[in-house]
């Protein structure tokens, strides 16, 4: 090791001798950003990477796919054509569905794959694995992966039933593949089986969902042509990566705000690292000052705080990727309820070289941005001490001399700025919210210096000891009432603004779905949580007609819902029957009129489509739009544009005649039941539950049980977000502790001699927690109302982006709760702070002792 | 008025025991001015602590007014620290946030007097020292000999019996530590007051009525400041 290195990890030991607080603390919030944007990567990468590991699994060298535009599938006979087309090196036809499987101790979404052992041609690991499992095992027809097995607790050769289509039946299980032969990918929710057996279980002879395609080399594109040329008007040619876009775009919303809540979060740690490096700033003048005394050159005063920024931004991101390792074990898992309704995640972590060298950059860009103010404080303290040797590097940062209004001017400038920017372009948020933190915390010196002058004048009116000289205290040692300030106020605008706008979205989403649900007292659906959209059909074609003669029941109206793929989204379609009045729910227009709408929606040809949808096309109300159905691209007129019905990638309307016409569908997905008058929704469940006939797996729901389940699904849509809040009140409760143990610590004599001069216990708490908590809670109030505003700005943002009607509701519990839990922790941080510095008075013995 | 009687104090820290107070027995009497004088280490400023009822003696008796300083509650402890002794540190330990004034009319507060009253002495006792002038500046704004003058006023507002002072010059010239003693000598003096005085500094000793020798935890000499070996 160099002498140089030795004297700067010597420098370095030293500081972290004399001020070890700051030191801890600094790192505690570096790494309360590193570890919140380490998790958010991993939460966002484990969703798409469990994906892409079942769709590559499935896939393997296919590039290209004809996949169902419907839950009807396709006939099987296009596979064959496929497999002898020009430029075809291997294919393979699957049926995929979703299904619960139901075991002794439980149930599980799956999605099922029905394959033939042509897919091995194409090389996919899992589709390889699960048909060898099930070949070899001989005695049964489904391959499960262990967690399934072990979630509902079957083996091979036990039975299990598999819940499809309304219908319950009753299969074995042919293999288990575990973790330790398949890897991670056996998290993933699927099973196997071959494909007359999915066939006849879910009763679609001679259909198959998706045809896997390699294309010889150098041929894709061609091949691409023919296959759209041939096929392009029914079934949708497309890249097999389709699937993974679709799931990209259904969950960029979250992804979106989640990162920007995350980049949010750095910044709080650059303040948090900033306030504790401010804390020791006056320790470290006047050693850098002493050091020039000694003939120290300034190279190596400079170096030595580059070389503690570095070590600083190594430990915080070193301990900030241990903590978000932690938190991702049991935050940030749970996948949001409306993207497992649709698409095969699994709750596997997939942990990317991508994020973890993110977040250490992260971490030494946040550690040198937070020792960047102090050290040039440093360094002009040195160059002031010796203006006559200076040297080139400590002379520039005496020049450094801004304005001393500049931070105010720029804090208003951001603050005001930022809100204008977003109202006027609610797209650029992301940008106004990171400008409206920095200008809250440019606004903060100020904001002290204002709040210890009316502080004053307050106090003269106080016969208070503890007030005066708590006031006294923070006028001494402004950097402190700043970092106090900085912590409460942070911590609360970022509660705020993140659990306001995710009980906002939730509430939006889930009163989208719900607002539907009140065209029928009863609702009869396929059974369970996993169903919430309900997209595939009721293989029961006579229960419609069972239901209509039972005596309590008035009428019975089918619903028909799908999923619907476009160029860049995955979309809801509900076919609503005519006979309801309002075939849009009020709740969910955006434009046009609701009347004319709804007539329109009957007369058929029309649709509702998602604001989102229609602007992205650019199309408007009497505009025509093009859809992909399975009877090939329909024209229809946009009767009105809605918002999104609680599928967050956009929703489309339409009576359920044009959906059973081009869908070329006739079963329901799902039915409404109304029933007679005088009938209670208990009564009238009892007789529909008595008119079901047994084999089939559909559940009966009164609209409160389907309204609460639906809200306890979709309830959990950015219900992650909240994680975040978790992280930052752990940094915050770090940060006062710090702050407040180190604030005693630093100023222990004088502490001392009021307690000398008759100060009592009780006093000298209330001292404590007076200075502390004045401003920590006067901190929590700013926070408190620019979190509101960051709330309302991210509600904008949502409804721009999602197209959900996301109202604003100010958080006011959230923010009561905040200052509630920051009050608390002053108040124990206070109290251990006291007795830090009332007990470790020396131990006296008794001569002879 | 103050009687200590055969005092111990030690300090016991891993591996050491510091015999800060060995055995040391004396009186200081009413209006009485005592220098306790020696070199660093020996005990001097413990041995003020334990006179002030700031520590408590590990043996023997520290008697105030009668009353044993031992046998009293953490509270009735408080309350004598607060009614009867006012402390003057070396480092001054001035709030630099608060006025003169300010500093002068917390401890007042503590006892809990109305701010009216608390003001209204605190202003009279900053004329006596000499500061009256200066009593809305902050401690940051005053020359040394004003911030210890300010703690002179801060010792004695409350009426204490007993002051105390822990090398109360040591941050101060010769010219204004020679003031500060005079006021430290006649202050106390003219309200009936004791005052103890712990110093390094031999010139010092001369303003007392009497000097207390200390080396190694014991009182070695006593005298008047002539008599004793200080005053060579």
């Amino acid at each position: 090791m160099s002498g140089y290195l030795r004297t700067l990890l010597l420098l370095y030991r030293r500081n972290v001798r004399v001020q070890p607080m700051r030191e801890v603390m600094a790192i505690v919030g570096i790494a309360a950003g590193v570890a919140l944007l380490f998790t958010v990567q991993v939460a966002h990468r484990s969703i798409t990477g469990s994906f892409e590991q079942i769709s590559d699994g499935v896939t393997g060298r296919a590039t290209l796919e004809l996949s169902s535009r419907g839950p009807g599938g396709f006939s099987e006979t296009i596979g064959d054509e496929v497999g002898h087309m020009r430029g075809v090196r291997a294919s393979a036809p699957i049926l995929q569905e979703p299904v619960v499987a139901v075991g002794p101790n439980g149930r599980r979404a799956l999605t099922i794959v029905g394959a033939t052992g042509e897919i091995a041609r194409l090389g996919g690991r899992l589709a390889v694995q699960l048909l060898l499992a099930g070949v070899s095992g001989h005695r049964g027809l489904i391959v499960v992966t262990q967690p399934t097995a072990n979630a509902i607790g079957v083996k091979p050769g036990s039975g299990v039933s598999i819940l499809v289509r309304g219908q319950r039946r009753r299969t074995a299980v042919a293999g288990v593949l575990t973790t330790a032969r398949f890897g991670p990918a056996a998290e993933s929710p699927v099973a196997a089986t071959l494909l007359p057996v999915l066939q006849a279980l879910t009763g679609q002879p001679r259909t198959v969902s998706r045809v896997l395609i390699e294309p010889m080399p150098g041929k894709e594109g061609a091949l691409r042509r023919q296959l759209q040329a041939r096929f392009g008007t029914t079934v949708n040619v497309r890249a097999t990566s389709s699937e993974a876009r679709l799931l990209a775009n259904a969950t960029r919303p979250e992804r979106q705000i989640t990162l920007l809540f995350s980049a949010i979060s750095i910044v709080a740690g650059i303040i948090l690292a900033y306030a504790s490096l401010l804390l020791a700033s006056d320790e470290r003048r006047r050693f850098a000052v002493y050091l020039i005394e000694i003939g120290t050159p300034d190279s190596m005063i400079v170096s030595s705080l580059v070389f503690d920024a570095i070590l600083l931004g190594i430990f915080g991101s070193v301990l900030g990727l241990l903590l978000g390792d932690a938190i991702s074990l049991f935050a940030y898992r749970s996948v949001p309820g409306y993207i497992a309704a649709a698409f095969p995640v699994g709750d596997q972590r997939v942990i990317g070289a991508g994020a973890i060298l993110i977040s250490i950059g992260g971490g030494i860009v946040a550690a040198f941005m937070a020792a960047a103010l102090p050290a040039i404080a440093i360094l002009r303290a040195g160059a002031a001490a010796e203006p006559n040797a200076l040297g080139r590097s400590l002379s520039v940062t005496d020049r450094l001399k801004l304005p001393k209004a500049l931070p105010l001017i720029s804090g208003i400038v951001l603050t005001c700025g930022s809100v204008a920017l977003s109202i006027v372009a609610p797209g650029t948020t992301i940008f106004a919210l990171l400008a409206l933190a920095l200008g809250l915390v440019l606004l903060l010196p100020w904001t002290t210096s204002l709040l210890l002058r009316f502080g004053q004048a307050v106090s003269r009116h106080s016969g208070d000891a503890a007030a005066r000289l708590s006031l006294g205290e923070l006028r001494r040692t402004s950097t402190r009432a700043v970092a106090l300030l900085a912590t409460g106020t942070i911590a609360t605008f970022l509660t705020v603004t993140i659990s306001g706008s995710v009980a906002d979205v939730q509430h939006a989403v889930s009163s989208g779905a719900t607002g539907l649900l009140s065209s029928g007292e009863l609702w009869v659906k396929p059974g369970g949580p996993e169903n919430v959209y309900t997209t595939q059909p009721l293989a029961a074609s006579s229960l419609e007609h069972r239901l209509t003669n039972v005596a309590d029941v008035n009428s019975v109206l089918p619903w028909q819902d799908s999923f619907l793929d476009l160029p860049h989204r995955r979309v809801w379609v509900l076919g609503v029957p005519s006979e309801i009045r309002s075939q849009i729910v009020p709740s969910q227009l955006v434009t046009g009129s609701l009347s004319t709408a709804d007539q329109r929606l009957k007369e058929g040809g029309w649709i509702a489509l998602s604001q989102t949808v229609a602007r992205e096309d650019g199309v408007s109300v009497g505009g025509r739009v093009l859809l992909p159905t399975p009877s090939g691209s329909i024209s229809f007129r946009v009767a009105a544009t809605v918002a999104n019905y609680g599928w967050l990638p956009g929703a489309i309307v339409m009576s359920r005649e044009d959906h059973t016409h081009y869908w070329k569908e006739t079963n329901p997905t799902q039915l409404a039941v109304d029933l007679r008058p005088g009938v209670s929704p208990a009564q009238g469940k009892l007789a529909v539950e008595r008119a079901v006939p047994i084999g089939t797996a559909v559940a009966v729901k009164t609209v409160a049980e389907r309204r609460h389940e639906v809200s306890s699904v979709l309830g959990s849509t950015l219900s992650r977000l909240n994680d975040t809040t978790l992280v930052i009140l752990i940094a915050t409760i770090a940060s006062i502790t710090a702050l407040i143990v180190a604030a005693i610590s630093q100023r222990r004599g004088r502490l001392d001699s009021l307690l000398s001069i008759g100060m009592s216990l009780p006093q000298f708490a209330r001292l404590i927690f007076y200075e502390s908590g004045s401003m920590l809670l006067a901190g929590c109030g700013i926070g408190f109302l620019a979190g509101v505003v960051g709330q309302d700005l991210v509600d904008g943002w949502l409804r721009h982006t999602t197209g959900a009607p996301v109202h604003f509701s100010a958080a006011w519990w959230v923010g009561f709760r905040t200052i509630l839990i920051t009050a608390a922790i002053t108040l124990a941080a206070s109290s251990a702070a006291v007795l830090k510095a009332i007990w470790p008075e020396p131990r006296a013995v008794v001569p002879g002792d | 008025m103050l009687e200590l009687e055969g005092a111990y104090k030690r300090y016991e820290s891993p591996g050491e025991v510091i015999r800060a107070v060995e055995d040391v027995t004396l009186k200081v009497l009413a209006s009485e001015f005592v220098a306790i004088f020696g070199p660093s280490g020996s005990g001097k400023t413990t041995l003020l602590l334990l006179a002030g009822g700031l520590l408590r003696a590990d043996a023997g008796t520290v008697r105030f007014d009668g009353a044993d300083l031992g046998a009293l509650s953490r509270r009735e402890m408080l309350e004598h620290r607060r009614n009867k002794v006012g402390l003057v540190f070396q480092d001054f330990r001035l709030s630099e946030g608060l006025s003169a004034e300010e500093n002068v009319v917390v401890p007042l507060l503590m006892r809990g007097m109305d701010r009216r009253e608390a003001a209204r002495l605190a202003v009279g006792a900053l004329d006596e020292v000499g500061v009256g002038n200066r009593s809305r500046h902050s401690p940051d704004r005053l020359s040394g000999g004003e911030r210890q003058r300010v703690a002179i006023a801060r010792a004695l507002v409350g009426g204490p019996k007993l002051l105390l002072a822990d090398e109360p010059t040591g941050n101060l010239d010769t010219e204004t530590g020679e003031s500060v003693l005079s006021l430290m000598r006649e202050l106390p003096r003219k309200r009936g007051a004791a005052a103890i005085l712990v110093t390094h500094d031999a010139q010092l000793t001369r303003y007392a009525d009497r000097v207390l020798m200390m080396r190694d935890g014991r009182l070695t000499e006593t005298g008047t400041p002539e008599t004793t070996s200080a005053a060579r």
